[in-house]
Protein backbone atom coordinates (compact mmCIF):
# COMPACT_ATOMS: atom_id res chain seq x y z
CA UNK A 1 0.00 0.00 0.00
CA UNK A 2 1.36 3.37 -0.93
CA UNK A 3 -1.24 5.68 0.53
CA UNK A 4 1.52 7.71 2.15
CA UNK A 5 3.06 8.80 -1.13
CA UNK A 6 2.17 12.43 -0.41
CA UNK A 7 4.43 12.35 2.62
CA UNK A 8 7.24 10.74 0.69
CA UNK A 9 8.12 7.07 0.74
CA UNK A 10 10.56 5.45 3.08
CA UNK A 11 13.74 3.83 1.82
CA UNK A 12 12.10 0.44 2.44
CA UNK A 13 9.08 1.36 0.26
CA UNK A 14 11.34 2.61 -2.51
CA UNK A 15 13.33 -0.59 -2.44
CA UNK A 16 10.19 -2.70 -2.67
CA UNK A 17 8.88 -0.63 -5.60
CA UNK A 18 12.25 -0.98 -7.27
CA UNK A 19 12.35 -4.74 -6.83
CA UNK A 20 8.76 -5.29 -7.98
CA UNK A 21 8.32 -2.80 -10.80
CA UNK A 22 11.59 -1.41 -12.10
CA UNK A 23 11.96 -4.02 -14.85
CA UNK A 24 8.59 -3.08 -16.39
CA UNK A 25 9.35 0.62 -15.95
CA UNK A 26 12.74 0.14 -17.60
CA UNK A 27 11.34 -1.70 -20.64
CA UNK A 28 8.45 0.71 -21.09
CA UNK A 29 10.82 3.67 -20.84
CA UNK A 30 13.10 2.01 -23.38
CA UNK A 31 10.13 1.47 -25.71
CA UNK A 32 9.37 5.18 -25.66
CA UNK A 33 12.80 6.79 -25.41
CA UNK A 34 14.89 4.07 -27.08
CA UNK A 35 17.95 5.22 -25.20
CA UNK A 36 19.22 3.59 -22.00
CA UNK A 37 20.84 6.73 -20.52
CA UNK A 38 17.62 8.72 -20.99
CA UNK A 39 15.62 5.93 -19.35
CA UNK A 40 18.00 5.92 -16.39
CA UNK A 41 17.57 9.71 -15.98
CA UNK A 42 13.81 9.34 -16.24
CA UNK A 43 13.69 6.60 -13.60
CA UNK A 44 15.91 8.67 -11.31
CA UNK A 45 13.43 11.54 -11.60
CA UNK A 46 10.53 9.23 -10.83
CA UNK A 47 12.18 7.72 -7.75
CA UNK A 48 13.10 11.22 -6.56
CA UNK A 49 9.46 12.31 -6.92
CA UNK A 50 8.35 9.26 -4.96
CA UNK A 51 10.90 9.90 -2.22
CA UNK A 52 9.92 13.56 -1.91
CA UNK A 53 6.20 12.78 -1.84
CA UNK A 54 5.58 14.65 -5.09
CA UNK A 55 3.53 11.73 -6.41
CA UNK A 56 -0.17 11.21 -5.83
CA UNK A 57 -1.34 8.59 -3.38
CA UNK A 58 -1.83 5.19 -4.96
CA UNK A 59 -3.22 1.87 -3.93
CA UNK A 60 -1.45 -1.44 -4.18
CA UNK A 61 -3.80 -2.64 -6.96
CA UNK A 62 -3.00 0.26 -9.24
CA UNK A 63 0.64 0.64 -8.21
CA UNK A 64 2.19 -0.71 -11.40
CA UNK A 65 -0.31 1.12 -13.60
CA UNK A 66 0.44 4.36 -11.75
CA UNK A 67 4.21 3.92 -12.04
CA UNK A 68 3.95 3.11 -15.76
CA UNK A 69 1.82 6.22 -16.23
CA UNK A 70 4.57 8.23 -14.54
CA UNK A 71 7.02 6.71 -17.03
CA UNK A 72 4.65 7.60 -19.89
CA UNK A 73 4.29 11.25 -18.84
CA UNK A 74 7.99 11.63 -18.10
CA UNK A 75 8.99 10.09 -21.41
CA UNK A 76 6.54 12.22 -23.43
CA UNK A 77 7.87 15.34 -21.71
CA UNK A 78 11.43 14.37 -22.57
CA UNK A 79 10.56 13.54 -26.16
CA UNK A 80 8.99 16.99 -26.59
CA UNK A 81 11.83 18.75 -24.82
CA UNK A 82 14.62 16.94 -26.64
CA UNK A 83 12.92 16.83 -30.04
CA UNK A 84 15.92 18.18 -31.95
CA UNK A 85 18.35 15.84 -30.23
CA UNK A 86 15.94 12.93 -30.70
CA UNK A 87 15.53 13.58 -34.42
CA UNK A 88 19.28 13.15 -34.70
CA UNK A 89 19.19 10.00 -32.57
CA UNK A 90 16.51 8.43 -34.77
CA UNK A 91 19.30 7.47 -37.14
CA UNK A 92 21.02 5.49 -34.40
CA UNK A 93 19.95 1.85 -33.80
CA UNK A 94 17.31 1.75 -31.06
CA UNK A 95 18.07 -0.06 -27.84
CA UNK A 96 16.03 -3.18 -27.48
CA UNK A 97 13.78 -4.50 -24.73
CA UNK A 98 14.67 -8.11 -25.61
CA UNK A 99 17.50 -10.19 -24.23
CA UNK A 100 20.13 -11.26 -26.75
CA UNK A 101 20.06 -14.99 -27.49
CA UNK A 102 23.05 -17.30 -27.99
CA UNK A 103 20.99 -19.26 -30.53
CA UNK A 104 21.71 -17.71 -33.97
CA UNK A 105 18.19 -18.35 -35.35
CA UNK A 106 16.54 -16.88 -32.30
CA UNK A 107 18.95 -13.94 -32.30
CA UNK A 108 18.16 -13.28 -35.97
CA UNK A 109 14.45 -13.37 -35.17
CA UNK A 110 14.99 -11.00 -32.25
CA UNK A 111 16.77 -8.52 -34.49
CA UNK A 112 13.98 -8.67 -37.07
CA UNK A 113 11.40 -8.21 -34.35
CA UNK A 114 13.34 -5.21 -33.01
CA UNK A 115 13.48 -3.69 -36.46
CA UNK A 116 9.76 -4.31 -36.95
CA UNK A 117 8.88 -2.76 -33.59
CA UNK A 118 10.88 0.36 -34.43
CA UNK A 119 8.84 0.73 -37.60
CA UNK A 120 5.60 0.92 -35.65
CA UNK A 121 4.35 4.39 -34.73
CA UNK A 122 5.19 5.17 -31.12
CA UNK A 123 1.50 5.12 -30.09
CA UNK A 124 1.06 1.56 -31.42
CA UNK A 125 4.45 0.37 -30.20
CA UNK A 126 3.81 1.32 -26.57
CA UNK A 127 0.39 -0.36 -26.53
CA UNK A 128 1.78 -3.55 -28.08
CA UNK A 129 4.66 -3.68 -25.58
CA UNK A 130 2.39 -3.04 -22.59
CA UNK A 131 -0.10 -5.66 -23.74
CA UNK A 132 2.17 -8.42 -24.96
CA UNK A 133 5.17 -8.21 -22.69
CA UNK A 134 4.00 -6.37 -19.60
CA UNK A 135 0.66 -8.23 -19.38
CA UNK A 136 -1.43 -5.09 -18.90
CA UNK A 137 -5.14 -5.19 -19.70
CA UNK A 138 -6.64 -2.74 -22.20
CA UNK A 139 -8.26 -0.93 -19.29
CA UNK A 140 -4.89 -0.46 -17.61
CA UNK A 141 -3.27 0.57 -20.90
CA UNK A 142 -5.94 3.22 -21.40
CA UNK A 143 -5.06 4.62 -17.95
CA UNK A 144 -1.31 4.45 -18.51
CA UNK A 145 -1.40 6.14 -21.91
CA UNK A 146 -4.35 8.43 -21.05
CA UNK A 147 -6.37 7.25 -24.05
CA UNK A 148 -9.90 5.84 -24.38
CA UNK A 149 -10.31 2.08 -24.06
CA UNK A 150 -11.36 1.65 -27.69
CA UNK A 151 -8.33 3.59 -28.86
CA UNK A 152 -6.06 1.28 -26.87
CA UNK A 153 -7.74 -1.76 -28.49
CA UNK A 154 -7.53 -0.38 -32.01
CA UNK A 155 -3.90 0.70 -31.61
CA UNK A 156 -3.05 -2.80 -30.46
CA UNK A 157 -4.90 -4.37 -33.38
CA UNK A 158 -3.18 -2.13 -35.92
CA UNK A 159 0.17 -2.69 -34.25
CA UNK A 160 -0.15 -6.48 -34.26
CA UNK A 161 -1.34 -6.49 -37.88
CA UNK A 162 1.63 -4.39 -38.90
CA UNK A 163 4.06 -6.56 -36.94
CA UNK A 164 2.60 -9.67 -38.56
CA UNK A 165 3.06 -8.14 -41.99
CA UNK A 166 6.61 -7.02 -41.24
CA UNK A 167 7.61 -10.41 -39.83
CA UNK A 168 5.92 -12.47 -42.57
CA UNK A 169 9.12 -12.75 -44.63
CA UNK A 170 10.89 -14.22 -41.58
CA UNK A 171 8.28 -16.97 -41.29
CA UNK A 172 8.46 -17.62 -45.01
CA UNK A 173 12.24 -17.99 -44.71
CA UNK A 174 11.79 -20.46 -41.86
CA UNK B 1 -8.55 -12.02 -38.58
CA UNK B 2 -9.06 -12.18 -34.85
CA UNK B 3 -11.84 -9.94 -33.59
CA UNK B 4 -11.12 -7.56 -30.72
CA UNK B 5 -13.54 -7.06 -27.89
CA UNK B 6 -12.75 -3.92 -25.92
CA UNK B 7 -13.90 -5.53 -22.69
CA UNK B 8 -11.81 -8.61 -23.30
CA UNK B 9 -8.90 -8.61 -20.85
CA UNK B 10 -6.81 -10.11 -23.61
CA UNK B 11 -6.06 -13.50 -22.12
CA UNK B 12 -6.66 -15.35 -25.39
CA UNK B 13 -3.69 -14.70 -27.61
CA UNK B 14 -3.21 -15.97 -31.14
CA UNK B 15 -0.31 -18.28 -32.01
CA UNK B 16 1.57 -15.32 -33.45
CA UNK B 17 1.08 -13.28 -30.28
CA UNK B 18 2.13 -16.21 -28.10
CA UNK B 19 5.31 -16.56 -30.10
CA UNK B 20 6.08 -12.90 -29.55
CA UNK B 21 5.33 -13.27 -25.84
CA UNK B 22 7.91 -16.04 -25.65
CA UNK B 23 10.77 -13.61 -26.23
CA UNK B 24 13.14 -13.20 -23.29
CA UNK B 25 12.97 -9.67 -21.90
CA UNK B 26 15.83 -7.50 -20.72
CA UNK B 27 16.25 -6.47 -17.12
CA UNK B 28 17.70 -3.13 -16.04
CA UNK B 29 21.43 -3.26 -15.25
CA UNK B 30 21.88 -4.31 -11.59
CA UNK B 31 24.16 -1.34 -10.86
CA UNK B 32 21.20 0.97 -11.53
CA UNK B 33 19.66 0.11 -8.18
CA UNK B 34 22.10 2.30 -6.28
CA UNK B 35 21.86 5.05 -8.92
CA UNK B 36 18.08 5.27 -8.92
CA UNK B 37 17.63 5.93 -5.23
CA UNK B 38 17.94 9.59 -4.32
CA UNK B 39 20.91 10.43 -2.07
CA UNK B 40 20.00 10.39 1.60
CA UNK B 41 20.38 13.90 3.10
CA UNK B 42 22.76 14.11 6.08
CA UNK B 43 20.87 14.12 9.41
CA UNK B 44 20.34 17.52 11.04
CA UNK B 45 21.71 16.19 14.35
CA UNK B 46 24.31 13.50 13.65
CA UNK B 47 24.78 10.86 16.30
CA UNK B 48 28.31 11.96 17.40
CA UNK B 49 26.99 15.50 17.98
CA UNK B 50 24.11 14.22 20.10
CA UNK B 51 26.49 11.98 22.08
CA UNK B 52 28.80 14.95 22.69
CA UNK B 53 25.94 17.15 23.90
CA UNK B 54 24.72 14.37 26.21
CA UNK B 55 28.23 13.94 27.64
CA UNK B 56 28.42 17.70 28.27
CA UNK B 57 25.13 17.62 30.12
CA UNK B 58 26.25 14.72 32.30
CA UNK B 59 29.55 16.47 33.11
CA UNK B 60 27.76 19.73 33.98
CA UNK B 61 25.35 17.89 36.29
CA UNK B 62 28.28 16.11 38.00
CA UNK B 63 30.08 19.41 38.63
CA UNK B 64 26.90 21.03 39.94
CA UNK B 65 26.24 18.20 42.40
CA UNK B 66 29.87 17.96 43.56
CA UNK B 67 30.25 21.71 44.33
CA UNK B 68 29.58 22.59 48.09
CA UNK B 69 27.06 25.25 48.90
CA UNK B 70 28.62 28.71 48.98
CA UNK B 71 28.13 31.38 51.68
CA UNK B 72 25.28 33.70 51.16
CA UNK B 73 26.71 37.08 50.33
CA UNK B 74 23.58 39.02 51.39
CA UNK B 75 23.25 41.49 54.35
CA UNK B 76 24.59 40.32 57.79
CA UNK B 77 22.23 38.22 59.82
CA UNK B 78 21.17 39.37 63.31
CA UNK B 79 22.06 37.00 66.18
CA UNK B 80 19.15 35.45 68.09
CA UNK B 81 17.69 37.71 70.86
CA UNK B 82 18.85 35.46 73.78
CA UNK B 83 22.47 36.01 72.97
CA UNK B 84 22.22 39.80 72.99
CA UNK B 85 23.86 41.63 75.99
CA UNK B 86 21.45 43.23 78.47
CA UNK B 87 20.91 46.88 77.85
CA UNK B 88 21.73 48.85 80.95
CA UNK B 89 19.23 51.65 80.68
CA UNK B 90 19.24 52.73 84.35
CA UNK B 91 22.91 52.43 85.25
CA UNK B 92 22.68 54.83 88.25
CA UNK B 93 19.94 52.83 89.96
CA UNK B 94 21.91 49.70 89.50
CA UNK B 95 24.98 51.24 91.15
CA UNK B 96 22.98 52.50 94.17
CA UNK B 97 21.53 49.10 94.63
CA UNK B 98 24.99 47.61 94.70
CA UNK B 99 26.22 50.12 97.30
CA UNK B 100 23.48 49.05 99.72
Amino acid sequence: MMGGAKRGLTAKDLERIHDEHVAAMFRYGLTLLRDEASVRDLLQDIFLKLAQGRAEAMTAESEKTYLLRMVHHGAIDRIRRDKVRRDHAEAQPAETIFEASPDPDREAYRQRLDAALVQLPQEQREVVVLKLWEDRTFDEISHICCIPLNTACSRYRYGIDKLRALLRPVYEEL
Amino acid sequence: MKSFDPMNSGEDYSEFENQLRGMALRQPPPEWKSLLFPPVPPPLFPKPLLLGIAACWVASLGVFLATPEREDLGPPMLPPPAAEPEIMDNALAIRMENER
